[in-house]
């Protein structure tokens, strides 16, 4: 256990004193920083307006001839221009005009614009002009009065929405970051590990420390100190940002994306630590015991690659499904069990949609044991990883051996 | 103390590396324990310092199980090896932390070997700055850190110059006359006659000689007797123009003149044959094998 704590300390410290460490973490406050007061310099942080980007100037063909002057009417916001086929399509061509509108017959016409804007609502606008006035004329053929044909029209729906679960709109964004964030802590702090042990081989210290401290000790204290470096740094940031927010929480506020980001549910926020932290010593462990197999730096890569690998797949699989909308999926549920997969899939769950706290508490106990397990199998690995030197074991040797 | 290791057996794999190794030291004394390379001399270190078992046997410290936790022992590996990257002062405070000396002890003791050694300004500097000389020194100063009972010493002068290598002798035989009890490998077979007693020699995996340099050396026919004068060739012709009946040739070797006897009991009736026939005599001795020429003879053929 004293050993254990001496190579904890002199790992934490060595990456903490580190100088890309000191750098990086400096960096990402300062971009935090820079980001969350922009707003405070900049009028607020309105997102964008519905309507921005559309075109202004529009050409308008009517081959019905009886509704380009409609158009033109309620659309004063609007610069148009009513034209012919040919010319309007001249001004879009020679970009005297922004768009260009050939209207067929009363419900179907052709919007030609050069690039199509995010928020270009300009179709929308068309198409409710059209359906207004063709449901006019045949309402009036029916033998309605205009009063009667305007109550109808201008009659819509108000709707109140109660959501009793999780707005996934809401959760969508600090889900996708969230993950993002577990997914590029777990490579970049495992890679760390795994290099930093294959240094010790590299550099032979390993032939004194396997004679001072006992591998449990080794590894552990490595493992345990450079996570430890790694998640202190990515706390340090996050409570920054949160700082940041709050003192510029009222140049936000209409902003709907950054807003749900940081007023993330706390029990959220709870579950987040848990399933993070035991997910990633999961891989903490396995990217120590692979560098352990490491006799040089160069054997890194193929050493990790596969695990990277099975690390992504765990990676893509929630997103895809957050990104569809459909997290409570069969395999979301599967996954969600699986320890190599369950942080991000039981936390993408546990974000979007509602799960049972049994099977929170589930999966949160099978990663508690596997991280044990793991530990113990990484271990057994770097136990004899650290006395092979030359070509790095196949895995399947490696297994072999631990059977034995 | 007296460290015994009895009939060590270890395998990895299908490869047996040691076949019943026993070998005993002695504080205040120094055990050279010699082999080609892959003989198991690694793998014996490593059962001692119990960085893996042995399949077989023990080792024993004073007729007890040795406990690494209890008895410090300092290694030098003969692949040297530090964190490059660190400072002097930092790695030297953790090797000795991580072996249970409090900071306090384990930091003067490092200052007192800096000092002999002449590397104290170097301590805050970084190992990789080192020429390999002082890395060196920085190695065997991990190796005393914890001012263990046995020293374990591979290769501790390989790659020095006579002048390092003079400050380093200094410190072990400090450390011997001290009464640590210390273990020394190398190829080098001038520093192991100059620290060891006692020697073993392993040659695929089994110990193929052992103890006293002395006893070995007397144990070799002492019938060769090498004449030391200025004039080899006047003296050549004494014993080719009158030879004694009891020597069996007489021949010029690396520019002496040597006499095999047919019994080395007549060594008394050489020196008076000598002494009567050639006048201008600076010495005469048995020739004795060198170490190396032991070593040869037991370790040539499989390794």
């Amino acid at each position: 256990m004293k050993q254990f704590v001496k190579v904890f300390r002199f790992e934490f410290l060595n990456i903490i004193k580190s100088k890309p460490f000191i750098f990086l973490t400096i960096l990402l406050l300062f971009c935090s920083t820079v980001a969350l007061f922009f707003p405070r310099f900049s009028n607020g942080a309105k997102p964008p307006e519905i309507g921005d980007g559309s075109p202004q100037k529009i050409a308008v063909c009517d081959k019905t001839g009886k509704l380009a002057e409609y158009i033109k009417e309620n659309m004063d916001s609007y610069e148009i221009t009513i034209c012919d086929e040919n010319t309007a399509e001249t001004l879009l061509t020679e970009k005297k005009v922004d768009a260009s509108v050939i209207i067929t017959s009363p419900l179907t016409y052709t919007y030609s614009v050069k690039d199509m804007g995010m928020y270009d609502t300009t179709p929308d606008i068309i198409n409710e002009l059209l359906q207004i006035k063709y449901r006019t004329i045949k309402l009036s053929e029916f033998g309605l009065t205009e009063e009667q044909i305007t109550e109808i029209q201008s009659s819509v729906a108000v709707p109140e929405y109660k959501i009793v679960g999780n707005d996934q709109a809401q959760s969508f964004l600090y889900t996708y970051i969230l993950l993002f964030m577990l997914y590029i802590s777990v490579i970049a702090y495992g890679q760390m590990i795994a290099q930093s042990v294959a240094t010790e081989k590299s550099s032979r210290a390993m032939e004194l420390l396997i004679t001072s401290a006992k591998p449990e000790s080794l590894i552990f204290g490595k493992v345990l100190g450079t996570g430890c470096a790694g998640i202190s740094q990515m706390v340090t940031v996050l409570l920054w940002s949160v700082i940041c927010y709050k003192i510029n929480a009222p140049f936000w506020k209409e902003n709907f994306f950054v807003t749900s980001i940081f007023d993330m549910p706390l029990k959220l926020v709870c579950y987040t630590a848990v399933l993070f932290v035991l997910g990633f010593f999961i891989y903490a462990f396995l990217y120590g015991s692979l560098g352990s197999l490491a006799s040089k730096m160069e054997d890194i890569g193929p050493l990790t690659g596969p695990l990277t690998m099975i690390m992504a797949g765990t990676f893509m699989v929630p997103i895809i499904c957050i990104s569809s909308g459909n997290v409570d999926t069969a395999v979301m549920k599967i996954l969600s069990f699986i320890p190599f997969c369950s942080p991000m899939a039981m936390f993408a769950r546990i974000a979007m949609s509602t799960v049972p706290p049994i099977q929170i508490a589930i999966s949160i106990i099978i990663l508690i044991a596997s991280d044990i397990g793991i530990g113990y199998i990484a271990v057994l690995i770097y136990k004899r990883g650290i006395l092979m030197y030359g070509k790095p074991p196949k895995l399947l040797q490696v297994l072999k051996q631990l059977k034995k | 103390m007296n460290l015994t290791v009895n009939e060590i057996y270890k395998s990895f794999g299908e490869k047996n590396v040691l076949k019943g190794i026993s070998l005993s030291a002695q504080s205040g004394k120094a055990l050279g324990i010699l082999g080609r390379n892959g003989a198991g001399k690694t793998t014996l270190i490593r059962i001692i310092m119990q960085v893996f078992g042995a399949d077989a046997g023990a080792v024993l410290l004073d007729g007890k199980p040795l406990n690494p936790e209890i008895v410090k022992i300092g290694y030098l590996p003969e692949e040297r090896g530090l964190y490059p990257k660190q400072k002097i002062m930092n790695q030297l405070l953790y090797f000795a932390e991580l072996k249970g000396i409090d900071k306090k002890t384990a930091k003067m003791t490092a200052e007192k070997y800096l000092s002999e050694l002449q590397m104290e300004q170097y301590k805050n500097a970084r190992l990789d700055t080192l020429s390999k000389g002082n890395q060196q020194k920085i190695q065997l100063i991990a190796s005393l850190i914890s001012n263990p009972d046995i020293i374990i010493l591979d290769e501790p002068f390989s790659g020095l110059d006579p002048v390092n290598a003079g400050m380093l002798k200094n410190v072990v035989k400090e450390l011997i006359k001290e009464g640590k009890m210390v273990l020394f490998s190398s190829h080098q077979m001038n520093y192991i006659e100059e620290f060891c007693d006692d020697i073993i020699i392993l040659n695929g995996g089994r110990a193929v000689l052992s103890g006293s340099i002395k006893r070995i050396k007397r144990s070799y026919a002492r019938n060769i007797i090498e004449i030391l004068t200025e004039h080899n060739e006047k003296a050549l012709s004494v014993f080719e123009s009158a030879c004694p009946s009891f020597v069996k040739n007489a021949e010029i070797l690396d520019g002496k003149l040597t006499v095999t006897l047919f019994d080395e009991n007549k060594k008394s009736d050489l020196i008076k044959f000598v002494a009567d026939n050639i006048p201008d005599v600076d010495g005469i001795n048995v020739k004795e094998p060198t170490l190396a020429e032991i070593f040869i003879h037991y370790t040539e053929g499989c390794v």
